[in-house]
This record gives C-alpha cells, sequence and structure tokens, in this order.
C-alpha cells in the first residue's frame, strides 16, 4: 500500500464508511473503539485517526469528547437551483423544511447587501430573515432582500412556489471563517467544533436591475447542495 | 516570398498532415528541429507555425515533452464542454496539472456503490494537483472503471483531459451532478494547496453520466478558497441551471 498523498487516510475512510453501512448504523450509534479498527487494518492509531478525522471534517461522525465516535444525522440534500425559492425545493419539504424568524442580521450581511441595492432600497426592502431547519437540525440562516419598486410587479419574490420568466439568478459560494460572524448568530446554528460554513450568495436579476438578494450562511457539513447539468441543455447559453 | 507567407504555408502543411492523420489525433508531431530539417525553414518559423496551430487548439505544446496533437474529428458533446482550463486560460491564468498519483484497484464499497458494479470490478484511480500560474488551485481525485479507456495507463494525463479520453473512446456525457459541501483540510493536501491543517474548505462531488445513464466517472474535488467562483459560481436562466466553467463560448 503506497503511504503518499495522504492514500492511507483515504482508504481508512473507505473502510469506516463500508463498515457504517454495512453495519446499518444509525445517527447517534457509537464506532467500535480506536484500536479495534486499528488492529483489523493492522495500521496505527495515529493513521487510523487521520481516516477518522476526514469523516469527522466531512461531518459523517462526531468525537465526543472522553467517549469516542458517534454517527452523525444523514446530509440534507438541497437543489442549488432553488436555493433561494426553497418552497419549490419537493425534496427539500418532504425532508421536514421549516423556518423561524430571526431579528439579528450579520454585519458582513449588512454590507453586501449595502453594496449592491445601496443604503435607501436596502431600507425600503421586503427584508426576511430566517433560521432554516429540517426536523430539529438547523441547516442555515438565510436573509433576502427584494428591492421596493419591484414589488409592484412581483409580489413575494423569495416566498414563491414557482420561478417567475426573465428572471436571471447569479449565484456564488464561498467558505467562510466563522470567525466573521456574530457569536449570538453561530449559536442559533448550534454548531459543533468541527462543522464549517458557506455563505451562498444568489443576486436576482430582472431586466437589467437586480431586484433581490438571498444571502445564506449554510452549515456546509450538514448539506448537500445538488446540481444537475444537462449538457444538452447547457448549449447556447452565454 | 516574404516570411509571412511562407510561415502560412509551413502551417497549412501542419494543419494537413494533423487533418489527414500523418500526424493522429494523441501523438507527439515531429521536433521543431527535424520539422526545420524536413521542411528546410528556420527552427524560428516552424515555431511560429506551431504557436498559431497551438492558438487553433490543434496542438498542445507539453514542457519538457513535445507537442502533442489535441484536434480531433469526433463531434460530442464531450468535446465541447468547456472544461475548466479553458475558464482558467480565459481569465488569464496558464494552467496545468500534477499527477500526485494513480493507481489501479478494486471498486469495493465506496466505487461499487457509485458506479453500480461489483465490488472487484478494476478501477482507474487519479489523483491531480490542478495550478493556474504554477499556484495551487484544487486536488481533484478521480475515479473511472478501469476498461473504459483504451490503455489508460499510457496516457499522459497532463496533456490529455478526461474528456478528450471519453470522445474518442466513444462515451458520451449526457449530464453532469455536482454536489457541494464544506469540510476541513488535512495533511498533505493542505501543504499542497497552502492552507493551514484543518482549515475549512469547499468540496465537490462530481459524477458524471452517460446517455445509458451509466456512472463513467466519479471526482472529488478540494479547491483553494481563492479560486472558488471557477468551480462554484453559476448561473439560472430559464429555469436550468449552469455553472460558469460549463457555459459553452
Amino acid at each position: 500500500m503506497p503511504k503518499v498523498f495522504n492514500q492511507l487516510s483515504l482508504e481508512v475512510e473507505e473502510y469506516i464508511r463500508e463498515y457504517i453501512a454495512v453495519n446499518h448504523l444509525h445517527p447517534g450509534d457509537k464506532l467500535p473503539a480506536e484500536r479495534t479498527f486499528a488492529a483489523e487494518l493492522n495500521i496505527t492509531r495515529g493513521t487510523l485517526r487521520h481516516g477518522l478525522e476526514l469523516l469527522v471534517s466531512d461531518g459523517i461522525i462526531e468525537n465526543r469528547k472522553n467517549s469516542g465516535y458517534y454517527i452523525c444525522p444523514p446530509k440534507i440534500d438541497r437543489e442549488l437551483l432553488y436555493y433561494c425559492f426553497p418552497y419549490k425545493d419537493n425534496r427539500l419539504i418532504l425532508s421536514g423544511y421549516r423556518v423561524v424568524p430571526v431579528s439579528m442580521t450579520p454585519e458582513r450581511i449588512q454590507n453586501i447587501v449595502n453594496n449592491i441595492l445601496g443604503p435607501i432600497k436596502m431600507e425600503k426592502s421586503n427584508t426576511r430573515k430566517h433560521l432554516e431547519y429540517v426536523g430539529d437540525i438547523p441547516i442555515s440562516i438565510t436573509y433576502t432582500f427584494q428591492e421596493p419598486l419591484s414589488l409592484a410587479f412581483i409580489p413575494y419574490l423569495f416566498e414563491m412556489d414557482t420561478i417567475p420568466e426573465d428572471l436571471t439568478v447569479t449565484q456564488s459560494i464561498r467558505v467562510i471563517d466563522a470567525g466573521y460572524i456574530e457569536a449570538p448568530i453561530l449559536a442559533l446554528l448550534k454548531l459543533n467544533r468541527p462543522d464549517t460554513l458557506l455563505l451562498i450568495s444568489n443576486f436576482v436579476h430582472y431586466r437589467n436591475q437586480t431586484i433581490g438578494v438571498c444571502l445564506s450562511i449554510c452549515v456546509g457539513t450538514r448539506v448537500n447542495l445538488v446540481t444537475e447539468i444537462d449538457l444538452k441543455n447547457a448549449a447556447g447559453i452565454s | 516570398m516574404d516570411i509571412e507567407g511562407k510561415t502560412l504555408e509551413i502551417t497549412n502543411l501542419i494543419r494537413q498532415k494533423i487533418q489527414d492523420k500523418s500526424y493522429p489525433y494523441g501523438s507527439a508531431i515531429p521536433s521543431e528541429r527535424e520539422l526545420a530539417l524536413q521542411f528546410h525553414v528556420s527552427r524560428n518559423l516552424i515555431r511560429s507555425a506551431v504557436d498559431s496551430l497551438i492558438e487553433e487548439s490543434m496542438l498542445k505544446r507539453v514542457h519538457g515533452k513535445g507537442t502533442y496533437v489535441t484536434k480531433t474529428d469526433i463531434d460530442d458533446t464531450a468535446v465541447h464542454f468547456k472544461g475548466m482550463s479553458e475558464l482558467l486560460k480565459e481569465a488569464g491564468f496558464k494552467p496545468s496539472s500534477k499527477v500526485l498519483t494513480t493507481l489501479t484497484r478494486k471498486a469495493k464499497f465506496k466505487y461499487s456503490s457509485i458506479f453500480h458494479m461489483e465490488e472487484d470490478t478494476e478501477m482507474f484511480q487519479i489523483i491531480r494537483l490542478r495550478l493556474g500560474n504554477d499556484l495551487p488551485i484544487s486536488i481533484e481525485n478521480t475515479t473511472i472503471p478501469y476498461h473504459s479507456i483504451k490503455h489508460i495507463e499510457n496516457i499522459d494525463f497532463q496533456v490529455y483531459s478526461l474528456y478528450d479520453m471519453f470522445a474518442i473512446n466513444g462515451i458520451s456525457i449526457q449530464n453532469i451532478e455536482h454536489i457541494f459541501s464544506s469540510t476541513r483540510i488535512h495533511g498533505a493536501y493542505a501543504k499542497l494547496l497552502n492552507r493551514e491543517e484543518n482549515t475549512p474548505i469547499i468540496n465537490i462531488k462530481i459524477t458524471s453520466y452517460t446517455k445509458a445513464q451509466q456512472v463513467a466517472e466519479y471526482t472529488e474535488v478540494i479547491v483553494a478558497p481563492a479560486f472558488s467562483k471557477y468551480y462554484t459560481d453559476g448561473i439560472i436562466k430559464n429555469g436550468i441551471f449552469n455553472l460558469t466553467s460549463q457555459l459553452i463560448t
């Protein structure tokens, strides 16, 4: 077995994923002790830990201090296409999606919206602030801002379960350091130590005007943001 | 004849040899020195002719190896697939890649579930570091069924993209699924991407399907934050999602 480029850690990771699946372990179940796996694989506990670390970082297992490794809840599948129109995302709705209003807005989010819409439009925007859950698990905090003039022809843009034609949405995903987000806001997301955050930005354009902004702080270790690209359909858009 | 006319003539001669397959797709053309002798012209002139064919994407120069024919007449969606390399080129980066490791292995549990194949199916796995202007961009861990591409162990993935290989082996990619999540980077990968141990990073799982909805390729990518936009930015138009890297020029 070549010991290059994390290869051994990847093999340990594969082995443990298989162990979890084959033994039908459920969220909250405990993995066998490190020494058991290390002996089975004939590797040191140090090497084993590197493999376990990959699974912890991916949000598959969690390491409870002085207790061991436990299976995390499965990741939530969410369509990137409908990120700012969650009521159109059937799979997300069926998995138990719900929202709870929040009052605080991170400064970082304020600044982005201010830059895009300007202070006056931002002030007059139809603003929604929600903590998004699937079941009891917080997956993200999402802020939507709809520019006031557009309310006349597209009321409640971000609450629709259909996406109006002629809209173009530009989207980006960035990893963000939890250190940039105010502690009380992070507390709402009930982050565990290994969890990592993504900032998902959606800008909605209508006839060359930006009419809406949807910014979401998403726990990247709890979701799978899915997108399907049909190469035949991709033609002709530039 | 003036020098420009002569260069054009040589360019056309080489282009002709590519088109009639005297210089077949996937092979290296003779060296500049050999071509200069053959056509009785200077090496400088050969270099300008080759440069213009590189501009046309008929040839690709690989440092320390030679100049390869990258023009193929196989018309396929995969050939039109505007890959990451083209996107980086447009952004002014000189893309390259470094093969970290290749191995032939059994599918085992993980890949048998992804590819819906028996656990003892032979798979080919290749882990590459992608660079732009020698800055580390991403680490891409790709797995494909060993037998889907002929002589896979001899293919130079520093020259040819996987999509080139699919095209010449008659594999047509119909649709591609991307799954974005976040994780933390560790060990050798952290060093390769110039990140501190355990810092957050975006990971992407990419599954390519053929027309028959068989999985042709599965890749796990981790991306250096400075280059996230090339991998994650997309546009939704008429209800269809497109990644910037897949838009056609």
